[in-house]
């Protein structure tokens, strides 16, 4: 029974390979944000090709979608920038400019997304065998075909969970949530230690020849400026003074509108996107 | 460290060559003790300490019991099991004390919320009682189980409560089932299939059913759940529910298929629980090694059902409130532990009273019913917080006129499948249909290799650890 079953599971593992290999190299479905996550790093590490530009941030950032083949959003929902920067380091070849959101300087760094990605044996089949990588799941396959067939069904679109009007005040509530985080002050040693941190990136990328350039997301306009992101704002210029580190300014954020109190819209995202474009092209 | 790591793979590989090594067959239970204290200190060194001291406790009082003179074999007993209470309570129970009693700004309360949680206390601290408990209950039974060389009972209890497969996460095992097993153990005895398709199914509900869902439930969590519509908040919890069974059962059958290996054997923890039809088939069902040690060592004790109908129901009430706690340092898992004591409780008030009949019909809306009241009673082990339990609910009752995320319900119940086909498997296991899938059980095992090694989740801990 055992010879068997690993016979026919090599069996589906070849099947499965070459369809994903011959048939859909380029396709991928990603369900949610950790997956995405995972195979925006995996497109990274496994490029032959260093793109000029990337940027590294939060789930913040992930929403900046820059329609240039020279850049790459390397920002990761539920992560910092550090993560992003940790996984560019690892690479021989670094790109010319990184540009790093400074929004939530004081998350903690998770070395286990980038060690689990740098595991071998499995990098090594990874990088080798498109069908292991993040996006080629079977069952998201099976659930993409049953979403596509019962909205064809139900000839509606499909529904964000997040409703644009919400008239109950749930939208609020976390905005509400959000304003309150933003009003602690984070911890003076915390917040030390991560500039720190960023800058020791920072100066390591430097030395290899790239230039770093800053950019603040904007947020929503009653959070912009309570306590825990000016302390941010305050930490960055004292490690990064302006007068020696490039900065990409924040636009008003009074004109721009939020999903939840942090996360722009993407019609906001898309804006904002261009904003961002321009000005990473313009600075030197 | 974790089952599905490679760490775990090498430490495993070279565990399982040496120990069949024939010249190293004296020494096999000596290679277990190194490779589990490996297995435990990987992540934090200093906590095998407190594993050493509980197993010094467990070995010294189960020795004093059985082979000491002195009369008092009784309070050598309680002693025991009071130790290993105290280290649960400060190690587990402090922080929760230490955030409801004290200020956070003072020393004690500063101490005590900063006591560190040491993985798998709740299960080896278990073990220890149920040593204790049983040497002291029975002579002859004391005698089978703690050897008379004190070297060698030392060394079989470390073995007991650190043996790695069960080690963080169960099964909890007890000493009666447990120490008539050691002894040399031979290669050509290894039950190799039975092995396997327990380790294949395990690795296949933790890591291609529990480790996707997690990435799905997550939007149960407070304040997203505020502005998801009902049906979707409602999938959410089912998804939670299969979420939750797999990533147990899933360690459980890890552990069994890795015991079985070294020739050891386990019970089963988990019995196809969702086809319950009463709360008292659900506890027969659910972890079992833990319900079976609560009726053991804390219900029987207090009474049973052998002291009146309102003592029985006292009794069923606190013994799942504790069984609640064990769970977790939170007041949401007294109160979880409550509302299983007083489903039973009531069940039993109303089975003394009533006759139901059974028939297909009836018995599927029981179960339709018990199902439903233990996926919402999960809710308090995603949501410690009560006010967000409640919140909850009230955004089921209310959020109708929001869409429908079909893209996230869709995920969550193709995820869910393998659950819901488990337990049918087990419901129509008499049937030719499954009777002929028995026949090419090949090919079910083949696809979820496939599916381990293509589809898991990202990697995430047992939700088990943190008990």
């Amino acid at each position: 029974m055992i010879k068997k079953t690993l016979i026919l599971a090599a069996l589906f593992l070849v099947m499965h390979a070459l369809l994903i290999s011959e048939l859909a190299p380029a396709y991928e479905i990603i369900r949610h944000q950790w997956q995405y996550n995972r195979a925006a790093a995996e497109k990274f590490i496994y490029s032959e090709r260093t793109p000029n530009n990337v940027l590294v941030g939060s789930s913040l950032s992930q929403r900046i979608k820059i329609e240039d083949q020279e850049f790459f959003n390397l920002s990761f929902s539920g992560l910092s920038s550090l993560d992003g920067l940790r996984l560019i380091l690892q690479r021989e070849t670094l790109p010319k400019k990184v540009l790093v959101e400074t929004n939530l300087l004081t998350r903690e760094e998770d070395p286990r997304f980038t060690e689990a990605l740098e595991e071998q044996p499995l990098r090594f089949a990874r990088e080798h065998v498109l069908s292991l990588r993040e996006g080629r799941h079977p069952m998201d396959w099976f659930a993409y075909l049953a979403e596509k067939y019962t909205n064809a069904l139900f000839a509606t679109k499909p529904v964000s969970s997040f409703v644009k009007n919400d008239t109950r005040g749930g939208l609020e509530k976390i905005v509400a949530a959000e304003k309150a985080r933003h009003s602690i002050a984070p911890d003076p040693q915390l917040i030390t230690e991560k500039a720190l941190r960023l800058k020791q990136y920072v100066n390591e990328l430097k030395d290899r020849g790239t230039e770093v350039v800053f950019y603040e997301m904007p947020v929503n306009e009653d959070l912009c400026d309570l306590i825990l992101p000016k302390t941010i704002r305050q930490q960055m210029h004292e490690t990064f003074p302006p007068d020696q580190y490039t900065y990409i300014p924040q636009p008003d954020c009074s004109g721009y509108q939020t999903s939840d109190g942090v996360h722009l819209t993407a019609d906001e995202a898309e804006r904002y996107s261009k904003y961002l474009h321009e000005y990473a092209r313009a600075s030197r | 460290m974790l089952f599905n790591s490679f760490s775990f793979v090498y430490l495993f590989l070279v565990t399982f060559l040496l120990y069949y090594i024939p010249r190293l067959a004296k020494l096999q239970v000596s290679i277990l003790i190194v490779a589990s204290l490996i297995f435990y200190s990987f992540d934090n060194v200093a906590l095998v300490g407190l594993l050493l001291f509980s197993a010094t406790v467990n070995i010294t009082t189960s020795y004093l019991i059985v082979y000491g003179k002195s009369p008092a074999k009784k309070t050598i007993a309680l002693t025991g099991v009071v130790i290993n209470l105290a280290a649960l309570a400060l190690f587990k129970y402090g922080p929760l004390f230490g955030k409801t009693f004290f200020d956070p700004d003072d020393s004690i309360g500063e101490l005590l919320i900063k006591m560190p949680l040491p993985i798998g206390i709740s299960f080896f601290t278990f073990e220890g009682i149920s040593l204790v408990v049983d040497v002291w209950r029975g002579k002859e039974l004391g005698r089978k189980i703690v050897a008379l060389s004190i070297f060698d009972h030392a060394k079989n209890t470390l073995f007991f409560i650190s043996f790695f497969p069960h080690l963080v996460a169960g099964p909890i095992l007890k000493a009666h089932d447990f120490f008539p097993q050691v002894g040399t153990k031979y290669f050509k005895d290894i039950q190799w299939e039975s092995a396997f398709k327990a380790i294949v199914a395990g690795y296949f509900l933790k890591m291609v059913v529990a480790d996707n869902l997690k990435d799905f439930t997550f939007w149960i969590e407070y304040p997203y759940f505020e502005t998801i519509a009902s049906a979707t908040l409602i999938t959410l919890l089912f998804g939670y529910s299969c979420q939750i069974f797999a990533d147990f059962a899933g360690y459980s059958l890890i552990a069994i298929g890795l015991a079985r290996l070294f020739g050891y054997q386990f019970n089963a923890n988990f019995n196809f629980p969702y086809i319950s039809t009463s709360f008292k088939e659900f506890w027969k069902r659910w972890h079992i090694s833990l319900s079976t040690f609560l009726m053991e060592y804390l219900y029987y004790p207090l009474g049973g059902n052998r002291k009146g109908k309102f003592r029985t129901y006292f009794n069923l009430i606190l013994t799942m409130i504790l069984g609640g706690l064990w769970h977790g340092a939170a007041w949401s898992y007294a109160v979880w532990g409550f509302a299983h004591g007083l489903a039973l409780a009531v069940e039993r008030f109303i089975t003394d009273k009533i006759q139901i009949r059974s028939n297909v019909i009836i018995n599927a809306t029981k179960g339709l019913f018990v199902f439903s009241y233990v996926t919402a009673a999960w809710v308090l082990f995603k949501l410690p917080d009560f006010s967000h339990v409640a919140g909850y609910f009230q955004s089921i009752a209310r959020n109708f006129d929001i869409g429908i995320d079909r893209s996230l319900n869709i995920s969550i119940l193709v995820y869910s499948i393998p659950v819901i086909i488990y337990h049918h498997l087990y419901l129509y296991r008499e049937s030719r249909a499954v009777q002929s899938i028995r026949r090419v059980q090949y090919i079910p095992y083949a696809v979820m290799v496939f599916l381990i090694l293509t589809n898991s989740g990202s990697t995430g801990s047992f939700i088990y650890f943190q008990f």
